[in-house]
């Protein structure tokens, strides 16, 4: 080995004098000298990895003959060589240490902002642990899956439920029970606000609202889980129920008003005309008037287009004044910027630019 | 808040810690002492300032401690640990865990600053998150990894080329494969379900579907009419079809055809999943077909008898399900009815 050290002093110690491929011998030499814990932690765990990271299988490279099933079959052999090898490497390490722990998860913890949000109110010590804990049963359950070549049987379904059970009380050991409803609710939260795009833009909500529309959630959509389990999917009247029955307590959470906020903030066109006039300094009050009034005068005049009581005349008068009142309305209100507004958000309001005769249409 | 996949963060944990881990893939003693051999980063580093130069005066063994080998000095503490034979990886580890300890506490500071808004944040969006939040943990993570460069180089990573290379030579043990490789038509096997061409069949089809690729650009930046176009791309196609007929034969051609269906490789995913044989994809397939046959049919009469087609088209339903719960057997059945069985609801 060359000596890449600047020392040439006479040395009585050697790391091989320590070093042992028993690591138990290995993390006593250690702990002899007097190494501090946390650097056996790491200095064991790394070996650990180099050995195993020795053992992992490589791919057999695809022959461009060889067909998608072959292809995959020995995808799936692959991976499932690799997770038995990385279940039995956390197992050793677990055994070694008394704990799950895992180099790369640490690296994540200090290198991921997100990572660091999510799990920061965590005290230190048991971040890494619930990330490798948690990558241990994902690796896991996704060897399971792979195994099944993704096609799950009720069997499957219930060993992935075993699996899930096993994580939640590996967590439940690990957390206190308040660290351990955060967690759940956090992990939700990123997940269920992503996935069904929910915006809170001219919302009256505080923190602690958010945080209980989370909790709501999950028996709506609990995406963790649902990922996780991989359920049969509901139907679509079933999942039509488990909505209404979601948004049915989200008003009760939140109240009329705030409710009504809620759904207006899930409409593009209003986020968009609220960053419209956000960008040009006008006050939000604006945009949420001007958003209500284009809503009701679109209802009035479909509703005048349709009325089976007027004649063609009547009807295309009625939505001709109707159309000028509220382009009036919305031009007194933006003012210099109504000409912008009409090549840009105003683009959702459609009847402010429909050609002339065609509201019969509608 | 839009786009801020913490749950693809986590779920992901296992996947990242695995991609890490490949980066991370290490060798074993043996491989690691040549390793060690031809490593650069030291030279890379700058050396102690004279002063700092470590004067090492181990006492024996049995009085040896740990604190010897510590330095607040980094550059000190990784020198020791080289000088006394400390493997390179592990080096690297114990004064990454040192570097960790020096930014805990401004790391804390700023945690526990945003912690308590985690949920206002959250209301904000990701922008609002990234902005706030992120940009001061990024410039501590920068500071990090600059002071992990300086004090220990760049991680190497021995495996990868060994990879890239195995697979250049398995990719290319004929010189005239390498031509073949580079079009996309090299793949078409790769798709297939059941049906695997042998080295000779895959070589001669896909030479055969390059040369009709070519024709096809040549004849889409020709002057001809676009019916032309359709035409003459009509009839490239049908040769090419003859022409793999004439290679493959007729047997193994209609298994390579059959192989193609989406339908068919929906089915056989299903059969290799309960060990089933290929007759028994061919027969479910086969009942496949023949319903939606009948549906075509039927739709070709709904404009003169609705209800009457309601009627066949449930029985219709009803059979083919049958026949395949038969054919595959129960267990089998409800999984390909589960993910692949949408076709069937059309027949209701």
């Amino acid at each position: 080995m060359k000596s890449s050290s600047p020392v040439a002093a006479p040395q009585t110690f050697h790391w091989s004098s320590i070093e042992s491929p028993d690591y138990r011998e290995y993390i006593s030499n250690l702990q002899a000298i007097g190494c501090p814990e946390k650097t056996i932690r790491d200095i064991i765990v790394a070996d650990v990895e180099q050995l195993y990271a020795a053992k992992m299988p490589r791919q057999n490279t695809a022959r461009p003959w060889h067909n998608a099933s072959r292809r995959n079959a020995d995808a799936r052999d692959h991976i499932l060589a690799r997770a038995a090898l990385d279940v039995e490497k956390r197992a050793l390490i677990r055994e070694l240490i008394g704990y799950e722990w895992d180099n790369s998860a640490n690296e994540l913890w200090h290198q991921d902002s997100m990572i660091a949000l999510l799990l920061g109110f965590l005290p230190e010590e048991k971040v890494v642990k619930v990330m490798s804990i948690s990558a241990t049963y994902l690796e896991r359950g996704r060897a399971l899956k792979e195994a099944a070549g993704w096609l799950l049987t009720d069997e499957d379904r219930a060993e992935l439920q075993t699996l899930y059970d096993g994580l939640m009380r590996d967590l439940t050991q690990l957390l206190s029970p308040y660290e351990r409803e955060e967690l759940e609710l956090r992990v939700q939260a990123g997940g269920f606000l992503a996935a069904e795009n929910i915006c809170w833009d001219g919302v009256e909500i505080f923190g602690n609202d958010l945080r209980e529309f989370v909790r709501i959630s999950r028996r709506f959509k609990a995406v963790f889980a649902e990922e996780f389990l991989s359920p049969r999917a509901l139907s679509e009247k079933q999942q039509i129920e488990k909505r209404i029955a979601f948004e049915a307590e989200v008003n009760g959470l939140l109240g009329p008003t705030r409710f009504a906020q809620f759904r207006r903030a899930q409409d593009q066109g209003f986020r968009d005309l609220l960053h419209f006039t956000r960008e040009r300094n006008i006050s939000g009050e604006v945009a949420i008037n001007i958003y209500e009034t284009c809503k009701s005068a679109d209802l009035k005049i479909c509703e005048a287009a349709s009325a089976t009581d007027l004649s063609n005349e009547e009807r295309t008068l009625a939505v001709a004044l109707l159309k000028t009142d509220t382009e009036k309305f919305v031009a007194r209100r933006l003012g210099n910027a109504y000409a912008e507004f009409l090549n840009g958000p105003a683009q959702w309001i459609s009847f402010l630019k429909r050609e002339p005769g065609t509201e019969e249409a509608r | 808040m839009k786009q801020v996949l913490w749950i693809s963060v986590l779920l992901n944990v296992a996947l990242i810690l695995s991609i890490a881990w490949n980066f991370a893939t290490r060798p074993t003693k043996q491989q690691q002492v040549e390793l060690l051999e031809t490593m650069e980063p030291a030279a890379e580093i700058p050396e102690p300032a004279t002063d700092l130069q470590p004067v090492i005066q181990f006492i024996p063994d049995k009085t040896f401690h740990w604190d010897q080998l510590r330095s607040a000095d980094l550059r000190l503490y990784r020198d020791r640990l080289r000088a006394v034979g400390c493997p390179e990886l592990t080096v690297r580890d114990i004064i990454i865990a040192e570097i960790d300890e020096r930014f805990r506490a401004r790391r804390n500071e700023i945690m526990a600053q945003f912690q308590p808004q985690f949920w206002l944040l959250a209301i904000q969006g990701e922008a609002s998150i990234r902005e706030q939040w992120g940009q001061q943990l990024a410039s501590i993570s920068a500071e990090r990894q600059a002071m992990i460069l300086d004090l220990l180089g760049e991680r190497s990573v021995p495996d990868t080329e060994n990879d890239a290379s195995q697979i250049a030579s398995d990719e290319s043990s004929d010189q005239s494969d390498g031509e073949l490789l580079k079009s996309r038509e090299s793949l078409w096997a790769a798709a297939l379900a059941g049906f695997e061409p042998t080295e000779a069949e895959w070589r001669a089809v896909t030479k055969l579907r390059i040369d009709c690729e070519q024709a096809q650009k040549q004849l889409d930046d020709s002057d001809a009419t676009d019916s032309e176009k359709l035409a003459r791309s009509e009839q490239l196609r049908a040769d090419l079809e003859r022409e793999i007929a004439a290679v493959l034969g007729p047997g193994r051609f209609a298994e390579y055809r059959l192989a193609e269906d989406g339908g068919f490789q929906e089915i056989y995913r299903v059969t290799s999943r309960y060990g089933l044989s290929g007759s028994v994809a061919r027969e479910a397939n086969a009942i496949r077909m023949a319903a939606l046959e009948e549906l075509e049919k039927l739709k070709a009469r709904q404009q003169q008898d609705r209800s009457s087609v309601e009627t066949v088209s449930a029985a219709i339903s009803r059979e083919t399900k049958d026949a395949l719960k038969r054919v595959l057997g129960s267990r089998a059945f409800a999984t390909y009815e589960e993910y692949s069985g949408s076709w069937m609801e059309s027949l209701e």
